[in-house]
């Protein structure tokens, strides 16, 4: 069923939770998703909807109750390091360097030398503009910076596919202005990983900001109430009249 | 002979009970005050951390022995409760202090907004916030209150054997007389009665107290096992007698302070210190006498002490010290050791986690004296080494300390950490070494020290357990063994003295060793909250 331009595939998933009596109770049921070959999809919805969920079935870390995930025409049936998810909170590791917790990626990788990943590291480091803060430690560095750790480590293993939960949520608006820049640029940029983005969130701008595709869920168990398709011109403009349409829209659905 | 295991059995429960009742009372009096008022946190903090690291079977001859002479008929109940009050009572007093102090400021200002008296203060904020944490120290308190119990019961320290009935009394009555199947008998119906009231008491206690939990987020794979593995799994670590957390409340307490001193029912709280010095009159007028005669027998007694310590000659004592000191830490190594590979496959597999904790539990309930009289059978046969029997016997009184603290730390690792671990396909070793020891070292630290109190509080027993009649030492020196020996000879000056030692290298320990090691693991894990 899926097309060549389809890099990852819900299909059928449903899951949910084991209830002490023994029935289950269902968060997702039976959702269809397709992420596009080189898309930005985001997923919004309102919160508690399954969302993290959907990503983490998305990044192999759960296997859901029932139906597949297909990632380049293959069953995933585990993580992989071509796919990456960032979390809300960026989990880093408060006792190893920015530089460790970066490396800490790469750390199992056999096909690499550890030149290699050092080199790699440090790479994607400067690529966030941290150059120079690879030997402090996490609780040294700004929520932004800290954000910006976790984005490096996410694509330091050169991933297809990047998971974003709520990335902005924790972030003072101007900094997650300039971090949605950089992951919009690293996205557009074909020499640079990702090839794909799958964004949840629920702050409709910043989900209209950056993707080509919505998709709009809510109920309970959650399923897919909408999709917007966004075809605006990029760097989009937050205070042009069809940028407020968009958003307008996707609101009226989710509410 | 069953009806003689369940009145002995009810008997040890009713100890028990009064015992907890009165020590959980205290607490919550007393935490509470030292955790709203900054004058009686800087006094009584202090004071219980050195009370609490007074060994307790080492005071426990002294107590029995003043008890039972003061009060004839009543005198073990009395050293008995007193024993359970010390064992349980620091535990209880922290956590309420510390629930007290995490009182967040926001609800404190609210209460003074909506001008609530001191009574509705307490029902709907104090109680509320030291509820959880009281409840979640009760397992812990209560196996604490059995272990002693039985201990006292099981134990001979002081010459006399002291003659109650009791379980522990009783399975040592069936062992010297060889029914083993009484001992059996006598051990499941004590594990029978922890299941019972764990599920009667405890776990109804647990279950209405998550009412006024409003920090701990379940991850949803705790609800598909059974209800009676939350027990454990949600003991938190005890920051508190290092003052971990309170640094960040420092503030808090102050400024409450500071509010009521300008509250308008001044005067009601002038009334309530009025009782207060009323009834501590009283105390006075009928302790009076004796503490008179106390006074004047003290500085005798100092010099006696003196004396006793000139006599034991400073460098045994100094020996006897250095040789336990090395027990305790080969002792907490061993179980370190032990516990972290198995605590790290429990995290892991969660169905082997809900299958193995229930019986951990029920293991960790029992008082472990219970089998002393099996040990020293083992003894007698020379199928036990004295020295690694020694250390067997302060596993058996701390293990779970560093078990359930290793435990705690593992499974309170975020699951984005984990996520992470499974995503970069980390190795068990990279896992352990990079995730979980590092998250919970602290946790760890906090378990070894109240493990290496346990240890101390046990070498009493381990490094000379006498019972019935017979005595199993070690053949090197030990501070335990010398107490042991002293309460047997009733040299109750040289006991104090040995008390006053053993509390003096605890608290230098804590002080030196394990307060440093604490502080270094938070600066070099940079963990900073």
């Amino acid at each position: 069923m899926s097309s060549p331009e389809t890099l990852l595939e819900l299909r059928n998933v449903t899951h949910g939770y084991h209830m002490r009596a023994g029935a289950t109770l269902k968060i997702i049921e039976n959702l269809n998703i397709q992420v596009g070959y080189g898309e930005f999809l985001g997923i919004v919805g309102p919160s508690g909807c399954g969302k993290s969920t959907i990503l983490r079935i998305m990044a192999g870390l759960i296997k859901p109750l029932s139906g597949t995930v297909i990632f380049r025409g293959e069953v995933l049936t585990g993580t992989t390091p071509r796919i990456s998810l960032m979390h809300q909170t960026p989990p880093l590791l408060p006792w190893l360097t920015v530089g460790e917790n970066v490396y800490l990626a790469l750390i199992s990788r056999s096909d690499l030398t550890e030149e290699e990943k050092r080199l790699k590291a440090s790479q994607l480091i400067e690529l966030v503009d941290l150059a120079g803060y690879e030997s402090a430690y996490p609780h040294e560095l700004s929520g932004g910076m800290k954000q910006r750790v976790a984005l490096a480590r996410a694509l330091v293993t050169d991933p297809d596919l990047l998971l974003l939960d709520e990335p902005f949520s924790n972030l003072d608006p101007l900094t997650s202005l300039s971090l949605s820049r950089e992951i919009e640029y690293m996205w557009l940029e074909s020499t640079l990983p990702p090839i794909s983005v799958v964004m949840v969130s629920h702050n409709i701008e910043e989900v209209v900001m950056l993707s080509d595709r919505i998709i709009v869920l809510g109920g309970r168990p959650a399923r897919i109430l909408a999709e917007v398709p966004i075809e605006m011109g990029r760097p989009r403009n937050k205070k042009s009249e069809e940028f407020y349409r968009l958003v307008d829209e996707v609101f009226s659905l989710i509410s | 002979m069953l009806g003689e295991i369940i009145a002995a059995v009810t008997l040890s429960w009713a100890r028990i009970t009064v015992a907890l009742a009165i020590s959980a009372l205290a607490a919550v009096i007393i935490g509470i005050y030292s955790g709203i008022s900054r004058r009686v946190d800087r006094v009584v903090i202090p004071v219980l951390d050195i009370l609490q690291s007074v060994p307790i079977l080492g005071f426990f001859p002294v107590a029995v022995y003043y008890l039972a002479n003061a009060v004839p008929l009543l005198g073990y109940e009395l050293a008995s409760i007193f024993l359970i009050f010390t064992c349980t009572f620091w535990n209880l007093a922290f956590s309420v202090y510390e629930g007290a102090r995490s009182i967040p400021q926001s609800l404190v200002e609210v209460a003074e907004l909506s001008k609530l008296s001191m009574r509705d203060k307490l029902r709907k904020i104090y109680i509320p916030a030291i509820f959880p944490g009281l409840v979640d120290q009760l397992p812990a308190s209560l196996a604490n209150a059995f272990y002693f119990l039985a201990a006292s019961e099981v134990i001979t320290l002081g010459g006399a054997q002291v003659n109650v009935l009791g379980i522990g009394a009783l399975i040592l009555k069936y062992q010297e007389a060889g029914n083993y199947a009484g001992i059996a008998l006598g051990l499941v119906t004590v594990a029978l009665s922890i299941v019972a009231v764990y599920l009667l008491v405890l776990l109804p206690l647990i279950a209405y107290s998550d009412k006024y939990r409003f920090d701990i987020i379940q991850p949803p794979e705790v609800q598909r096992t059974p209800l009676i593995i939350g027990v454990y799994t949600r003991i938190k670590s005890i920051h508190a007698p290092l003052g971990v957390k309170s640094k960040r409340l420092a503030g808090l307490a102050h400024r409450i302070n500071l509010i009521q001193m300008v509250n308008t029912r001044y005067m009601r709280s002038d009334i309530r210190r009025l009782l207060f010095v009323i009834v501590m009159i009283g105390l006075l007028i009928f302790l009076g006498p004796r503490i008179y005669a106390s006074i004047d027998d003290a500085w005798a007694a100092v010099v006696v002490v003196a004396e006793a310590g000139l006599r034991l000659g400073l460098i045994s004592v100094g020996e006897a010290l250095a040789y336990s000191f090395l027990r305790v830490l080969v002792c907490l190594a061993l179980m370190t050791a032990l516990t972290l590979p198995l605590v790290f496959i429990i995290t892991e597999k969660p169905h082997i986690k809900s299958a193995l904790l229930p019986a951990f539990q029920i293991v960790a309930a029992l008082p472990s004296p219970l089998i002393f009289p099996l040990i020293s059978r083992l003894f007698e046969a020379g199928a036990l080494p004295r020295e690694f029997g020694a250390i067997l016997l302060m596993a058996l009184g701390s293990f779970w300390y560093v078990f359930y603290s290793a435990l705690g730390g593992f499974s309170h690792v975020h699951t984005e950490y984990l996520e992470l671990a499974k995503m970069y396909n980390l190795s068990s070793f990279k896992r352990l070494r990079y995730i979980y020891l590092p998250f919970a070292t602290p946790s760890l630290v906090t378990g070894l020290i109240t493990a290496s109190g346990g240890a101390w509080n046990t070498l009493i027993i381990a490094e000379r357990l006498g019972q019935g009649g017979r005595i199993f030492e070690v053949y090197s020196p030990g501070l335990g063994k010398l107490m042991s020996t002293l309460a047997e000879l009733a040299d109750i000056p040289a006991l104090v003295l040995t008390v006053i030692a053993m509390t003096i290298v605890v608290l230098l320990v804590n002080r030196l060793l394990w307060r440093s090691l604490y502080d270094y693991s938070i600066r070099a894990l940079r963990i900073h909250e």
